[in-house]
């Protein structure tokens, strides 16, 4: 994909990672995309770069996350990348949207906090881990017209 | 600064969620400041989130955590959430684990007859 429209960098800090969902949800709204991709955009820009400050960074601040946003006729492509520690890639795998459980009693503050990769592949069409030249990399792509509960 | 405000309405403790952001940056915040709701005494608490536009994992992580230490005491509903608090809550099937109410007046006459 390569009509990239934005690169953004924020410093590894939770308090910051609200800007970036507001500049992606800004591109969205120019573009006029469905309600449906704004949403998995602008949450799995969240969950994405929450996990490089808390997982790659150990909550540590003074370090850089990126986010780049491209596109091409039919979809979007989110690019969350750190350079901290790198992500064992069978976790993705682990991660599923199945596993959010229909029962109550089961629900709790665990399994949705950690889920943040369950929500990402719940929201994208495809997510993909890249590492390399010490940059680590989550990939996402969506439909720019999906419908969620299609 | 707090990040929710309080007053009673009768029995109930009404709680409102100041900010527009319920994420990562604030969730242990309101953790602490929810659980000094239950420490003061607070049976029943309704939680206004009426204000919140974006919440993700942590959060929603953050009010499972409340739910759990408050049904072990007290009543809790919650109302007020918009459209993409109200997304999040299905797509992680949460959604059917809160009473959830258009407004305050319906959560707290649910909570005042509980």
């Amino acid at each position: 994909m390569n009509g990239q429209i934005i690169r953004l960098t924020i410093d590894s800090d939770m308090e910051k990672v609200y800007f970036a969902v507001i500049a992606i949800e800004a591109l969205c709204n120019y573009l006029s995309l469905s309600e449906d991709t704004v949403f998995g955009l602008k949450l799995s820009t969240a969950e994405a770069m929450n996990n490089c400050v808390l997982h790659s960074y150990g909550n540590e601040t003074g370090h850089e996350v990126e986010v780049s946003f491209a596109m091409d006729a039919d979809s979007i492509q989110l690019k969350v990348c750190d350079t901290g520690r790198p992500m064992n890639p069978d976790i993705l795998h682990n991660f599923s949207p199945e596993k959010f459980s229909d029962d109550e009693e089961c629900i709790g503050e665990a399994e949705i906090s950690g889920r943040g990769l369950s929500i990402i592949k719940k929201l994208m069409d495809t997510v993909n881990y890249e590492t390399g030249g010490g940059k680590n990399c989550l990939v996402m792509t969506i439909r720019k017209n999906r419908q969620e509960r299609e | 600064m707090e990040i929710l405000k309080s007053e009673k309405q009768g029995e109930v403790l009404v709680a409102v969620f100041c900010g527009s952001e319920f994420n990562a940056a604030v969730s242990e915040k309101f953790k602490e400041e929810s659980l000094r709701y239950m420490a003061e005494g607070h049976t029943r608490i309704a939680l206004d989130l009426s204000n919140v536009k974006f919440m993700d994992s942590s959060g929603l992580g953050a009010l499972v955590f409340f739910l759990k230490k408050a049904n072990q005491k007290a009543g809790f509903a919650i109302f007020g959430i918009g459209k993409m608090v109200k997304n999040l809550l299905q797509i992680t099937k949460t959604y059917r684990a809160f009473r959830i109410f258009e407004n305050r007046e319906d959560a707290v006459a649910f909570l005042s007859a509980s």
